[in-house]
């Protein structure tokens, strides 16, 4: 009975299998041809650009009819003749019928037309686009001829084609060795591989494409916005969720019947579970596929792993420099360390003290040391800033009054990462003295009654029941609140704003700087976000191990 | 003068008297309370500490110029609030209260689908055994793992295919997914404490279980539902980056993105950010009070009897 | 899904009825309902409805890269010109050259130069100035009556005074943001960068600038130490401050006790003259808005005579209009104008975005710090070179 149900299961996905194949074929064709098309028109742009001055001589000699009919052939529909005026003014005596069909067409677009060719003259010898299509201009003797192609807009990139195969080829040996390769077989393994193995050629053969998209290309043809990367992101996450899908279900009906049997905790996650999935992992895939270019002015270069061997190898050429990756690397884990220390130390002594049922007063307390989680931090930090002013600051003053010296908090690397460190212990105690008392409540009252009876003092309690009983609820707060101050940006930017000479900063902010105040360098900040991301995984990775560890050892 | 004497003398003595009864009696007090009110002492002397820079918002908010002034004298006006709860934009709503009411709708129903969300996820991690619960769990760790400073320009392509640009609830699903992971974390930590032997108890009597689910644990997670609640709240409540950049419009703002206007190139409102930051700090303590119900009432309030 | 599709269409629909243009702006305050104004005027005049959004400064290029190649974006933005370089290499921005140089090209003659030169990057002009902000000298006028006309009088007179009172302080200038050093930096003839990508910071003039602003903090003992502009705020409100250099935004922080005057900043010496950095906003056009000949007209209404002065009375700004500057009598505008004729508009490079850090970082060095110059100077050198190489 079993084995007709598998086998029934079976008939089933090869159905859906095949409905699927046939889909992304039928994309895949469509994508294909234009994909074809563009790539012709590109090489004979290429042409076009590379021959153009004898081109352009030969209309001078020829007359622009004449060599119109050539530059046809470059799917360049007609010539346009400018005259320079004085002044670097071009006056239009251009090709009166193409000019009417525009204005009989589209009337809107005829004044742009001018617009469009005008700037082009000024380009020089370069392309520029006017409504899908592309307009190449050559100036000789003041004189500015221009061309026009046909419509390309709309057509994808080589380079989104090309992983486009890649989805295509998965699927299709996937196909191949589900029907082929029977069950239980060690062939499985193999073909797996194979697969893999393909799946990473294509990845790499696409992203090559795209490299050569950018470097060879004349420019302003293949122009591969943020839009169509994005595309390509996307793309590649359903290509390799797919993949994980079935390498890891080995085509037979596993993962269905885990489906079946897990039935009930999947339906439970299944709502949380696409909402991150959806706004969560795509931005995460697509940051760590960034990290992979370089972008400088809204273009985007593959370049490997350039920007990370900038970063690790380059940065380990000079291992103290206090801009080099390896230094602020240090800072951040102190950092780290140090505030989730306090924050810890302090909130969760003052949620005990504000547990205590004969306190006085404890509603009053508790709302006064919330607000600093209350208010926006953006003005609290810059508070801060300003109580640290050697001359004028509060703190300084403080320290006169107690008989020391005034210090100049932000020109010494230590006493500037104290002044950060104040500042956040001051923001963040709030968050885990909250999640404390949430904890607290966890804590049976029958267990301290116990122990008083049987004569526990104060610390015993503490130490045998509090502090055990806490952890496994206080736990996840520490995770994530060690994540978050590896990651706190405000503090950091706005009190010492990476002083002295950048020394202060943490990784966060070096990504930051990359993105926003040095032209929008993404990838580059990409990649550092990847290697925090890195860093913080392999944490992560090595506290579950120890803690498993500590589980089965007791 | 001895009578004299004597009438000064009565009084005298009776001060006297009643002096050092007052002195014995407050040295017993302390004797007996010192525990007490050095908790007190430290405790005051930590609320001066958390409260000295918040006394400059208020001094900024109330002062009559813009700006950051680190001195409590000058005047004290009410200008800045007024002007605030003036603001119009060019069709002349009134774009204080409006924003706010944007605040509250998208915090509030974000902080509810997240929990609603996280409650059932976490229940699932907390209760079942599956394939995938470890991977998943840290699957979710990850997401908060990768720096904001990069997710903008994906998240404006997936709320632009989707059709939310520009609507209130393309931030809510932004926001309530954010602030799941946390929370998801947060309850199953807590869900853990839960015995056992409660809904095995009930799993005798019959009951389902979704029934235990929403009969059992969740009145006794009253806590950490609290907080996490709050914390979601709080998630959506400050962000301003996400809300300026997916709205078109100035009465879909949220209040952050207000207070955020007030930051120039060059120089910053302080006036009216000090002000805006009290506004958008007081529905935050509001809410904690409520929340405090669940969580400083001592043990007998909301605690487990196993 | 298709509800919210479907509501779109409507929304869409609901607009389409008239004609109207998308302007986005980070103008607060008086700024922003002099914008508002001039936008209700056209709005009746020319029957187009003119669609105002502001949005955060920080979030403002944000929002823009995000939404413009996804043609969501703005028909026309405002914005200042530093970021300009940058959106013209990503193809945000349109090129304005053919309607402004190819016919009425007196339009562009009624600005200052330096305001126009300011938008034009690799030839091409891509903005229409709107408004300037330039530093100027605020002088309190409880201890002086006429602005010093150099720096040498600015400093016996800040001597005299503090003798006299010994809680106040002569000269306050955030001296270690390059935005303000520059009124130093160019006045003794330094540079930044060339066409060829060189860096050239450590000029000899940019060595005696830096050489004049460690004089001032720390020979002449009238400043006070490691200023922001929130001492410097709170130091002049106290009357304990003679001069401050600062923006025109300073004039809304002064209490209304405080009786002050502005002025051009003084000369440094005999031919220098302080040449200060001058930012410029200017109007742009969307490269993909539907409605640029509307975007156009708009434009040249907004940033006209009729428009800058509205701006101009309304909204407070400095702008970039030459002929509303006429009245004499008025010190302020007479400071505005001077220094404005007098000053160095921030490049709109994408290399400079590369500048602001290390510059500041190396005034930091010898200011605080007790580096050498030449030392700090070449660090920030090497540091910049490092950046644009990468």
């Amino acid at each position: 009975m079993n084995k007709e149900s598998n086998n029934s299961k079976i008939k089933l996905n090869i159905f859906y299998f095949i409905v699927f194949t046939v889909f992304i074929i039928i994309l895949q064709g469509i994508l294909y041809n234009k994909t074809i098309k563009m790539n012709s028109l590109n090489k004979e742009l290429y042409l076009v650009k590379e021959n153009s001055n004898k081109l352009f001589q030969k209309m001078e000699v020829e007359g622009y009819k004449k060599a119109s009919l050539e530059f046809k052939k470059y799917h360049f529909e007609d010539v346009f003749y400018f005259k320079e005026a004085q002044d670097k003014r071009y006056q239009f005596i251009y090709n009166r019928d193409l000019v009417k069909s525009l204005t009989q067409k589209k009337l809107k677009e005829s004044s742009l037309l001018d617009k469009s060719i005008y700037d082009s003259c000024d380009n020089k010898n370069k392309l520029s686009e006017f409504n899908g299509k592309y307009i190449l201009s050559y100036i000789n003797k003041g004189k500015c001829y221009s061309f026009l192609t046909v419509k390309i807009s709309n057509t994808l990139n080589s380079g989104l084609g090309a992983i486009w195969y890649l989805l295509i080829g998965v699927i299709l040996i996937m196909l191949v060795s589900f029907i082929f390769i029977p069950k239980n077989n060690k062939n499985r393994v193999i073909v797996s591989t194979i697969i893999l193995l393909y799946n990473i050629f294509f990845f790499v053969y696409s992203l090559i494409i795209l490299g050569n998209a950018q470097n060879k290309n004349i420019e302003g043809i293949i122009n591969i916005t943020k839009s169509n990367l994005i595309q390509i992101f996307i793309i590649i996450i359903i290509s390799t969720l797919l993949f994980i899908g079935f390498y890891i279900s080995k085509f037979n009906t596993k993962l269905t019947n885990t489906l079946i049997k897990y039935k009930t905790p999947y339906l439970y996650i299944l709502p949380g579970g696409l909402g991150i999935a959806l706004l969560s992992f795509s931005p995460l895939f697509s940051g760590i596929i960034l990290s992979f270019f370089r972008v400088k002015y809204g273009e985007y270069n593959f370049i490997w792993f350039g920007n990370y061997y900038d970063i690790l190898i380059g940065g380990f050429k000079n291992i103290a420099n206090p801009e080099g990756f390896y230094y602020t690397f240090f800072i951040t884990v102190i950092w780290t360390l140090i505030n989730i220390f306090f924050h810890l130390a302090i909130g969760m002594s003052i949620a005990l003290v504000l547990n205590k049922k004969r306190l006085k007063f404890k509603k009053i307390y508790s709302i006064i040391f919330i607000i600093p989680w209350a208010i926006p931090n953006y003005i609290t930090a810059l508070i801060w800033k300003s109580m640290f002013h050697k001359q004028f600051g509060s703190i300084n003053n403080l320290l006169v009054f107690l008989g020391f010296e005034r210090i100049s908090w932000f020109t010494n690397t230590t006493t500037a990462f104290l002044a950060n460190l104040f500042t956040n212990i001051w923001l963040g105690f709030p968050f885990m003295m909250v999640m404390t008392l949430g904890a607290l409540q966890s804590i049976p009252a029958h267990l301290y009654d116990a122990a008083v009876m049987d004569g526990a003092t104060k610390w015993q309690q503490f130490k045998y029941i509090t502090l055990p009983m806490l952890k496994p609820a206080l736990l996840p707060s520490i995770i994530l609140g060690i994540i978050w101050t590896f990651n706190m940006f405000n503090v950091i930017y706005l009190v010492s704003g990476g002083e002295p000479n950048g020394s202060t900063d943490i990784l966060i902010t070096e990504a930051y700087r990359w993105a926003f105040e040095r032209n929008g360098r993404y990838g580059y900040s990409a990649a550092y976000a990847t290697i925090i991301f890195i860093v913080l995984y392999l944490y992560n990775y090595t506290t579950n191990k120890i803690s498993n560890r500590g589980e089965a050892n007791e | 003068m001895s009578k004299k004497y004597y009438r000064i003398d009565i009084p005298f003595r009776i001060i006297l008297i009643y002096l050092i009864r007052i002195i014995t009696f407050v040295i017993r007090l302390i004797v007996k309370h010192y525990k007490m009110i050095l908790t007190h002492l430290i405790l005051i002397f930590l609320s001066i500490i958390t409260l000295y820079p918040v006394l400059w918002v208020f001094k900024m908010a109330f002062s009559p110029t813009q700006g950051f002034s680190t001195s409590l004298k000058g005047g004290y006006t009410l200008n800045n609030f007024i002007t605030l709860f003036t603001i119009t934009d060019s069709e002349n709503n009134l774009l204080m209260i409006r924003q706010f009411w944007n605040s509250i709708f998208v915090s509030v129903i974000s902080a509810f689908i997240g929990l609603v969300l996280a409650t059932s996820a976490a229940y699932a991690f907390s209760r079942f055994e599956f394939k995938g619960k470890k991977s998943g769990m840290s699957a979710m760790l990850i997401t908060q793992m990768f720096p904001g400073v990069l997710v903008i320009i994906p998240l404006y392509l997936i709320l632009d295919n989707i059709g939310l640009l520009n609507s209130l609830w393309g931030l809510i699903l932004v926001y309530s997914t954010t602030s799941v992971p946390f929370s998801i974390f947060m309850l199953k930590g807590y869900f853990d404490t839960i015995p056992k032997e409660i809904e095995e108890a009930a799993v005798m009597d019959g009951a389902s279980q979704f029934i235990i689910f929403i009969k059992i644990i969740l009145p006794l997670s009253r806590p950490a539902l609290a907080i996490t609640a709050l914390f979601s709240f709080m998630t959506a409540w400050n962000e301003f980056i996400l809300a300026a950049t997916f709205m078109g419009k100035e009465k879909y703002y949220t209040v952050p993105v207000m207070l955020q206007s007030f930051v120039g190139a060059f120089n910053t409102q302080w006036g009216l950010f000090a002000a805006g930051s009290i506004i958008v700090s007081l529905p935050v303590v509001i809410l904690f009070l409520y929340v405090q119900k669940h969580l400083v009432g001592g043990l007998t309030a909301g605690g487990i009897k196993g | 899904m298709k509800i919210s599709i479907i509501l779109l269409l409507l929304a869409i629909s609901n607009i389409s009825f008239a004609k109207s243009l998308t302007l986005w702006h980070a103008y607060r305050g008086k700024e922003r309902k002099a914008l508002e104004k001039i936008a209700k005027i056209y709005e009746k005049e020319e029957n187009i409805k003119i669609n105002l959004l502001a949005i955060p400064y920080d979030a403002f290029d944000k929002k823009l890269t995000a939404s413009i190649p996804r043609m969501q974006g703005p028909d026309v933005f405002i914005f200042a010109n530093d970021k300009i370089g940058n959106w013209a290499e990503s193809g945000l921005i349109e090129t304005l050259n053919y309607y402004f140089y190819n016919k009425k090209r007196l339009f562009l003659t009624l600005m200052f130069d330096t305001t126009v030169n300011s938008m034009v990057y690799k030839n091409k002009l891509y903005a229409i100035p709107l408004a300037f902000k330039v530093p100027v000298l605020f002088y309190n006028k409880k201890y002086i009556k006429n602005p010093p006309k150099t720096f040498d009088d600015l400093i016996s007179i800040s001597k005299k005074e503090m003798l006299l009172n010994k809680k106040i302080f002569g000269l306050g200038y955030e001296n270690t943001n390059f935005f303000f050093h520059s009124m130093f930096y160019f006045a003794f003839g330094g540079k930044l960068f060339n066409n060829k990508k060189e860096v050239l910071i450590n000029s000899k003039g940019a060595m005696k600038s830096i050489e004049f602003a460690k004089f001032l903090a720390l020979k002449t003992k009238i400043m006070p130490e490691e200023i922001t502009s929130a001492v410097l705020t709170t130091l002049f409100n106290k009357n304990k401050l003679i001069f401050v250099i600062n923006g025109p935004w300073f004039s809304a922080e002064i209490d209304k006790e405080i009786n002050y005057g502005i002025a051009p900043i003084p000369d440094i010496d005999v031919g220098h003259k302080a040449k200060p950095y001058m930012s410029n906003e200017g109007i742009f056009i969307n490269k993909y808005s539907k409605n640029k000949k509307d975007a156009i007209k708009f434009i040249r209404f907004l940033a006209g005579i009729r428009g800058a002065k509205i701006r101009m009375i309304d909204g407070d700004q400095s702008v970039s209009v030459k002929s509303l500057y006429r009245n004499k009598n008025d010190e302020r505008l007479l400071a505005f104008k001077l220094q404005a004729e007098n000053s160095e508009p921030i490049s709109n490079s994408p290399l400079m975005s590369y500048f602001w850090a290390p510059m500041a970082q190396s005034l930091k060095k010898v200011l605080e710090q007790n580096i050498k110059i030449n030392k700090a100077l070449n660090d920030a050198k090497i540091k910049i070179e490092k950046l644009l190489s990468k």
